[in-house]
């Protein structure tokens, strides 16, 4: 009996001393090639002290790198495929016209697979291991506060937050160049008041986005002299809408301003619409991307965004067609909804601030960034307010048509955001 | 017999984890750091899954909640109340684990036998419950979860880079560790796997099989818990998707890949999943999850034990003849 | 002394009367047979008395104390213990692991988890393995045991629990002529310590042991007596033996 036991009991430790072994090697695999991209690292900086000590005869050419972070996988993997290809269009587009500072920009790219705890990670890796100059991406809001820390508090790194969302993101090394509820909200309604229309329904999905939206909506409307007369929150997963549309239909509202995402948007607009509705519909995730999913009841529904492409801007327009030439499959995935235009105006502000600062140097391009302004943008001309870190916006308030396309009732110029004032 | 190896094993695998972690420091960067701390915690989950299910047969599918309370309760204390001293925190997560896990325990548990089926829709079904619960409920964020948890403290100082947050985390982990290897060796250990492997034979024997069901169950909870609450200090954040079905399949996952029942397989199969995932998925991005999958059928076909049958399998083939006719036999009684 | 009072115990399944109105009693170290063709309700009636069903109605006392409506757990607590038909013992463990899980079966769980060592019960499973002849096994796993070899630890898992009254559902099942015999000799031994009640569905094994003989035809015991008198009755040999 005791023999036996020695001989398992040794077995296991040899087992387990096999099994750290494969562990160390594994480990050892990674860490190697970390060190070649640490000695690389090092050899970048001495060689830009060694610059510096040459002063101005030579220049650094190594490539800046441009973290980009976005789901590629899971629920919002349809927005990511858009975003990367984007942000591959937009790069190109600065490396043929002589990259930053005169270095080439390369891009990394990392997968968040629409999990936040995913997006932690990577993240991590584009900051501490691939030591990226920014990082630009997410989808969701939930993305953006599982990896703001790590990117710009922990890994001090400029980070570019690409998507219209709720407001208040006020972090330093954080920029917002998407917009924000009132750039979506003011226009819309001050001028469907002044139209006369007084009374408003709201509801959208039971989350902070549309309650941040809504807020903003019901402030307006009662600021100017409106009145809400139904407020609903329904679950993110909801499919049967049939409850909610019963009480528009039974509100008898003037407007009704709605933020109920997929796949919800098209049973709930098409109910209402179908079921008589006749006042107005208004919405911030109205375009030419949602239309298509929601049919011929998109017919007449109002939409604000940033960007759509019917836009009287024949720089939009060509930069968009040769977007669509380049990447032919992800042609139809160029919308506002999409960030796409949030994504590439991010990109040229961060490049504006790099060029002032004349270095990615996270403590100088906070400096830079905080009043960058470019106008040759998809969209039109976009500057961050001083001290907001967030960007003033070209708006347009479109009418959705049956086809899925959008015709532009008013372009109503740069709306200033209302945030960390 | 097998527990001097498993011991022997075990304490070789923190020396060594320990030994070996200056040298990451060194030659590594955070985000090796952070991926090895997230494995220390993840552990923790993996080894309530391995005691749940692996030991006593209770196939918790939904693990995730215990480690989602865990993370919700220590990032409150934190954030809310300001509280960031370590114990304080992985107490309250832990006990917060605990709590539910015995509402949970004793609702599943405490009245006639359940099959392995219905526990596991059951624990998915609350998974699934609970990650919408917490996407929707405002106080704790709902979808955004919540951000900027400050870092921990320990007896008043600051806990915050990413080394310090790995000693921590092996630190808490190694406790627990050795406090599940306790368990799983001591006499309960074996009334744990009788339990698994014929429940209604151990009531015959008198075995208060609701009691000790209900105890390992609260006992899991709490640990996936702690390892929850440890997870919202060092990653400064937690969301809803920490409560929910993926995260849960995939602890029953390396569980299954490791070897369930096997201890330490469990482990060994999230480390080395953890340390190929990231770099695999950048490097094949569409053949890795493939083969994953294809990973996964072949242990459930082959090797039903997992990894840690690999050594076993190879020996039984060897000796299978010899086997078939040294196998006991008893020919009369004397 | 009289161990076991069944009384009027009956048992429907939907329209099947499987057990009806039946008595029986096991008396101190007696052993007792229960014998019955396939679907004469002997199975029924020895789940009812071990708690793996309860009884529609009728009385079940254990030294006095009512069981029929306590859960298994507590019969066992009670002084009960029982062989399953087919060997209920844990394959994957030792064979001295398995007498230990039946050893320790009402020690505290505190006990159990604060046992550093798992020698409290040496001397106990050193007894048990002499009298089962398991000596030679004691650290083999209990799956690889000759068939015969797992139904004597089963039994001597239930002797472990030092027992007031032994339940053996058909205990030589599937074994050889020689295994059946030592199976018997054990059977003998355990009687010095408990009552046992064994369940056959023929006559040849049991009838050389056992004290008293029920014999159960379509849910009734039709006739109770010793092994001479059972085979000497004249409706056993029409309901039962004829048909062997």
């Amino acid at each position: 009996m005791k023999r036996k036991s020695m001989t398992v009991g040794s077995r296991g430790a040899l087992r387990s001393v096999a099994l750290l072994a494969t562990v160390g090697l594994v480990l050892a695999g990674c860490s190697s090639s970390d060190t070649a991209s640490e000695t690389e690292a090092e050899a970048t900086a001495t060689q830009s002290e060694t610059t510096e000590a040459a002063a101005e005869e030579e220049v650094d050419t190594s490539p800046i790198k441009v973290g980009v972070l976005t789901d590629l996988t899971g629920a919002f993997g349809i927005v990511g495929q858009s975003n990367q290809a984007v942000a591959q269009f937009t790069i190109d587009e600065i490396n043929a016209n002589g990259g930053i500072l005169g270095r080439p920009v390369e891009l990394v790219i990392v997968d968040s697979a629409s999990d936040p705890a995913v997006g932690a990670q990577v993240a991590s890796k584009l900051v501490n291991e691939d030591q990226v100059d920014v990082v630009i991406g997410g989808v969701a809001s939930n993305m953006r506060e599982a990896i703001k820390d790590i990117i710009a508090t922990r890994g001090n790194t400029p980070y570019i937050w690409p998507a219209s969302y709720e407001g208040n993101e006020c972090t330093p090394n954080v920029w917002n160049v998407g917009a924000v509820p009132n750039q979506q909200v003011d226009p819309v309604v001050n001028r469907l008041l002044a139209e006369g229309k007084k009374t408003f329904f709201l509801t959208g999905n039971d989350y902070l986005y549309p309650r941040s939206v809504l807020a903003q909506v019901r402030k307006v409307v009662e600021a100017g002299g409106g009145e809400v007369v139904g407020e609903e929150y329904v679950p993110l997963d909801i499919t049967d809408t049939s409850t909610l549309v019963s009480k528009v239909l039974a509100s008898n509202a003037d407007v009704l301003f709605e933020i109920i995402v997929l796949p919800a948007t098209a049973p709930f607009i098409q109910g209402v619409v179908d079921g008589g509705f006749e006042g107005e519909i208004v919405g911030t995730l109205f375009d030419e991307a949602i239309n298509g999913i929601i049919g011929t009841q998109a017919d007449g529904l109002l939409g604000i965004q940033d960007y759509f492409a019917t836009i009287d801007d024949t720089f939009s327009r060509d930069k968009v067609a040769e977007f669509a030439a380049a990447y032919p499959d992800e042609a139809g995935l160029f919308s506002a909804t999409f960030n796409a235009p949030a994504w590439y105006r991010g990109l040229y502000l961060w490049k504006t601030a790099v060029e002032a600062a004349g270095t990615t140097d996270a403590a100088e391009v906070e400096k830079t960034m905080d009043s960058a302004s470019y106008d040759a943008l998809i969209g039109g001309p976009a500057s961050m307010v001083p001290g907001t870190r967030h960007a003033q916006l070209t708006m347009y308030l479109g009418q959705m048509n049956a086809d899925g396309s959008v015709t532009i009732i008013e372009s109503l110029g740069s709306v200033v955001p209302e945030q960390c004032g | 017999m097998v527990i001097k190896g498993r011991n022997a094993a075990a304490i070789a695998i923190i020396v060594a984890i320990a030994a070996a972690s200056p040298f990451i420091f060194i030659f590594g960067n955070d985000y090796i750091t952070g991926t090895l701390t997230r494995i220390l915690i993840l552990g923790l989950l993996v080894l309530s899954v391995e005691l749940a299910w692996g030991q006593t047969g209770m196939f918790t599918l939904g693990q995730a909640v215990f480690f989602g309370v865990g993370a919700y309760s220590a990032a409150v204390v934190a954030k809310d109340y300001g509280i960031t001293d370590v114990i304080a925190i992985l107490s309250v997560a832990g006990f917060a684990g605990l709590i539910i896990g015995l509402l949970i325990g004793a609702f599943l548990f405490t009245g006639r036998r359940v099959s392995e089926l219905y526990v596991a829709l059951f624990t998915l079904a609350l998974a699934y419950a609970a990650q919408r619960l917490a996407t929707s409920w405002s106080a704790i964020g709902a979808a955004n979860g919540i951000p900027g948890i400050p870092f921990p403290t320990l007896f008043g100082l600051k806990l915050d880079s990413g080394p310090i947050l790995f000693y921590l985390a092996l630190v808490v982990f190694a406790i627990f560790f050795f406090i599940c290897l306790w368990v799983v060796n001591s006499q309960f250990g074996l009334t744990m796997n009788a339990i698994r492997d014929d429940e209604e034979r151990a009531e015959f024997f008198g075995y208060r099989r609701q009691t000790i069901q209900v105890l390992v169950f609260t006992g899991t909870a709490g640990l996936a818990a702690v390892g929850g609450g440890l997870f919202a200090i060092t990653e400064g954040f937690v969301s809803p998707s920490l409560l929910g079905i993926a995260l849960s399949t995939s602890a029953v996952l390396w569980v299954v890949l490791g070897g369930k029942g096997t201890f330490l397989g469990p482990l060994l199969a999230l480390a080395i999943l953890q340390i190929l995932d990231r770099r695999m998925q950048d490097a094949f991005p569409q053949f890795w999850p493939i083969a994953i999958g294809g990973l996964l059928l072949i242990t459930i076909v082959f090797l039903p034990k997992g990894i840690m049958s690999i050594p076993q399998v190879l020996r039984e083939r060897k000796s299978q003849r010899v086997l078939r006719h040294s196998a006991p036999i008893r020919e009369d009684i004397q | 002394m009289t161990l076991l009072v069944a009384t009027n115990i009956t048992k429907t399944f939907g329209p099947l009367v499987a057990v009806d109105d039946v008595s029986l009693t096991i008396d101190s170290n007696e052993v007792v047979g229960l014998i019955g063709p396939n679907g004469s309700g002997k199975s029924t009636l020895l789940h009812t008395l071990c708690g793996r069903t309860l009884p529609d109605s009728g009385s079940i006392k254990l030294n006095n104390r009512e069981i029929a409506r306590m859960s298994p757990i507590r019969r066992a607590r009670s002084g009960m213990a029982i062989k399953f038909q087919l060997a209920r013992i844990y394959g994957q463990k030792t064979v001295r692991e398995n007498l230990l899980l039946a050893l320790q079966a009402e020690t505290s769980l505190i006990g159990l988890l604060f046992s550093r060592t798992r020698h409290r019960f040496d001397s106990d499973i050193e007894v048990l393995l002499s009298d089962f002849g398991l000596e030679d096994f004691v650290n083999v796993k209990a799956g690889e045991l000759s068939h015969g070899a797992q139904q004597w630890l089963e039994i001597a898992m239930a002797m472990a629990r030092k027992p007031a009254l032994l339940l053996l559902d058909e205990p030589t099942a599937g074994m050889s002529p020689a295994e059946r015999q030592s199976t018997g000799e054990l059977i003998t031994i355990a009687a010095q310590k408990c009552g046992i009640l064994i369940v056959e569905h023929d006559l040849g094994f049991i009838r050389s042991m056992c004290d008293r003989i029920n014999v159960m035809h379509q849910g009734s015991i039709v006739a109770v007596g010793t092994p001479s008198e059972i085979e000497k009755d004249e409706r056993v040999k029409e309901v039962y033996l004829t048909r062997v």
